[in-house]
């Protein structure tokens, strides 16, 4: 269970959740855990409302919310082509509940992650003037990601950041200690990192850390 | 629905079993790309003991920071999964 009134730790996740996403939702959440933060993901919520009406509850409850647009490149699926909007939809509503006033305009920050530094140039101009992260497309994606949340963390929430290199070298211990218990615990299974759903990352990544540096 | 399903207590042994991990060091030495280098780091600590260009540097000196018998060298993959440990 969350924490009440939570609101000023919560940061909104809007970004792809499916195993192509894993290696970057992985150190995503990681740092904002690391930096104090709890991430606020559709998954976690009720399944009897419907996924839009708990996506609007979680924007609201969330003071910072960080959105991967990457995915807005038109892809192919056999003959048809498709673009996902999903991402870009949830930015939306962001956008239109802080200027409907839903949600105080002054208090909540929002960040914009792609893999490319100006696409949103040409795909959503309108964005001009948003805080803006790239993680590039190379093999350092991960890493940049860390970087690229930790560096907006210290300029919009708090300057006294643990430096991006600890934070990066923290997630790979944690991922080791993970994948070793998992090999270790016997549960008749095989069970790897990649079986991990969403919801139990966020739980173990959580109480790893709060092992690590709040006790 | 995940792997452990709705069972609890799996989840939280694991959860128990994280925290002791967190918490302990057993000496194990991680290889681990930083900034297209690779930076050598023993478990927990502040800072890296060396960052080499070569990957296969980087491993041979992790080898010579191993103090006891049971610890062991672990190489990350770029997306800090584990890409093998070296007893």
């Amino acid at each position: 269970m969350e924490e009440p009134n939570s609101f000023e730790k919560n940061i909104f996740i809007n970004c792809p959740f499916d195993n192509e996403y894993k290696q970057l939702f992985r150190p995503l959440v990681f740092t904002c855990i690391y930096c104090g933060l709890i991430p606020q993901v559709a998954q976690l919520q009720d399944a009897g409302q419907s996924r839009l009406v708990n996506i609007i509850q979680l924007i609201k409850n969330s003071k910072f919310s960080v959105h991967d647009i990457s995915r807005v490149a038109v892809e192919k699926d056999g003959d048809e082509e498709y673009a996902r909007f999903n991402m870009p939809l949830e930015l939306g509503i962001v956008i239109g509940l802080k200027n409907c006033q839903l949600i105080d305009l002054k208090e909540t920050r929002a960040l914009v992650i792609d893999t490319h530094p100006h696409r949103y140039l040409k795909s959503m101009s309108d964005l001009a003037g948003s805080d803006i992260a790239s993680y590039g497309k190379d093999e350092r994606q991960s890493e940049n990601i860390v970087k690229g949340l930790r560096d907006w963390f210290a300029s919009h929430i708090n300057p006294k950041q643990f430096s991006a290199k600890l934070i990066w070298a923290e997630f790979n211990e944690f991922l080791s200690d993970l994948s070793d218990i998992l090999k270790k615990f016997n549960m008749g299974i095989t069970v790897k990192i990649e079986d991990i759903t969403v919801i139990e990352f966020i739980y173990y990544a959580k109480e790893w850390v709060k092992a690590r540096i709040q006790e | 629905m995940g792997w452990f399903g709705k069972t609890e207590g799996i989840k939280e042994e694991l959860a128990e079993r994280l925290r002791e991990a967190s918490r302990t060091n057993n000496g194990d030495i991680h290889v681990i790309p930083t900034e297209g280098k690779w930076a050598v780091r023993k478990e927990g600590a502040a800072k890296s003991s060396k960052v080499l260009l070569d990957k296969k540097d980087a491993i041979k000196e992790a080898k010579e920071l191993i103090k006891t018998e049971h610890s062991k060298v672990i190489v990350h993959n770029y997306d800090g999964t584990i890409n093998k440990s070296v007893e």
